[in-house]
């Protein structure tokens, strides 16, 4: 018995008419082009954008999460927020150059900050008060969700600068990206310092806005 | 592909004529058709001039090609897809004929790898006939190295799953 490896797959050539005619309609077209910046760059871009974003979107609202932490607890939260914004930037980034390495997917990313943020909130602030519980939260939900629209639109232009070889895998992590920065916002304004508040209305943004991502991302990926 | 960016157009013609064959074969393995298989290099060429802001110089190219040769073959199965959705059969075809498994004892690589799963074929196309490492195939297919490597194993005891029976039968 032989294995056949040098077979119809292994040694095809293509048309060389047609290798021809892509030969010269590349070469006509060759024009220099300025490459995308590094990974760290835009990164930081990103880092940066975010920053001014959550402040500017917080000003009609007030700061009065900022003033109800103390230096510590506002270091710990803010820094936690920065450090999500830079990986999940990098998984953004990832998602626009094809072939790029990839330390950490969109999945793994939500699920990360997830976690994070709620053992950083049950950490800071262990009150666990129910009282109001629906009422003070589905405000604080619909303010992350719509702050993270804005984001989502500048995201979706950004990553057309990219070229995106995963539709869904793309939407799942700008919408994880914008989410966090909804979650930004209400850790500026929110003034209610309760675990179970945080965890169920606050970090429930980044799993809403990625589940939008999702689907539209599989409906982009679908029918477009 | 440095030289390709800053607008060289000879450089553009060499990397055509040189990788050309290699993802024509990468192309065929996918669709087992040859006129497919030229369509998705043409396309997949185009995608290359539009995307070519994205390669970063000293990254491997191979990988960014194959992201970019991947999302070629995707889009051109979902259009295949939706166009076959709106279409209907107005008689009956012809019955296909058998495929070419052993023959006289040699045995067709073609038709080993079409048995399986297209994620594993894709992995066993890109190790094994365009020579890529695992970390290229992982970068290609946006996965984990171990992950590439699980998908090659499975596809390995597959085929020699096959192998076994062809041996058998002969």
């Amino acid at each position: 018995m032989q294995f056949d490896v040098p077979g119809r797959v292994s040694g095809a050539t293509p048309d060389s008419a047609s290798v021809k005619r892509i030969r010269a309609k590349l070469m006509g077209a060759a024009t220099p082009i300025r490459p995308l910046p590094s990974s760290g760059a835009m990164m930081a871009l990103s880092v940066g954008v975010f920053v001014v974003m959550a402040i500017l979107l917080t000003i009609p609202f007030g700061f009065q999460g900022f003033s109800r932490l103390t230096p510590g607890a506002a270091a710990i939260e803010y820094s936690a927020v920065l450090l999500l914004a830079l990986a999940l930037s990098g998984v953004v980034v990832g998602q626009m150059i094809p072939g790029s390495r990839r330390i950490l997917g969109p999945v793994a990313g939500v699920v990360l900050s997830v976690v994070l943020l709620s053992a950083m909130a049950s950490l800071l602030f262990p009150v666990f008060e129910m009282r109001n519980f629906v009422r003070q939260g589905i405000p604080c939900l619909r303010l992350g969700t719509l702050c993270a629209i804005p984001a989502a639109g500048l995201i979706g232009l950004a990553m057309k600068r990219g070229f995106v070889t995963d539709t869904l895998q793309a939407a799942i992590a700008g919408g994880a990206l914008a989410g966090l920065l909804g979650i930004g916002v209400l850790a500026l304004h929110c003034p209610i310092v309760n675990a179970s508040h945080i965890v169920a209305w606050h970090v429930a943004v980044i799993a809403v806005t990625s589940l939008l991502g999702a689907i539209s991302g599989w409906c982009l990926s679908r029918f477009v | 592909m440095a030289n390709y960016q800053n607008g060289d157009a000879a450089a553009a013609g060499m990397l055509v004529d040189t990788l050309s064959p290699q993802f024509f074969r990468f192309f065929l393995s996918q669709t087992r058709n040859r006129e497919s298989a030229d369509d998705l290099l043409q396309d997949f060429w185009l995608r290359i001039h539009s995307a070519r802001h994205t390669y970063r110089n000293p990254e491997p190219v191979l990988p960014w090609m194959y992201a970019i040769a991947r999302r070629v073959r995707v889009d051109q199965y979902r259009k295949n897809r939706r166009r076959a959705g709106h279409e209907f059969q107005v008689e009956r075809l012809p019955d296909p004929a058998a495929p070419r498994a052993a023959d006289e004892g040699n045995v067709d690589f073609e038709t080993l790898l079409a048995s399986l799963p297209e994620s594993q074929r894709e992995v066993l196309v890109m190790l094994k006939v365009s020579g890529l490492s695992v970390d290229e195939v992982a970068r290609a297919t946006g996965s984990s190295a171990g992950s590439v490597k699980q998908k090659a194993h499975r596809a390995y005891e597959k085929l020699r799953a096959l192998l076994k029976g062809v041996g058998n039968a002969v």
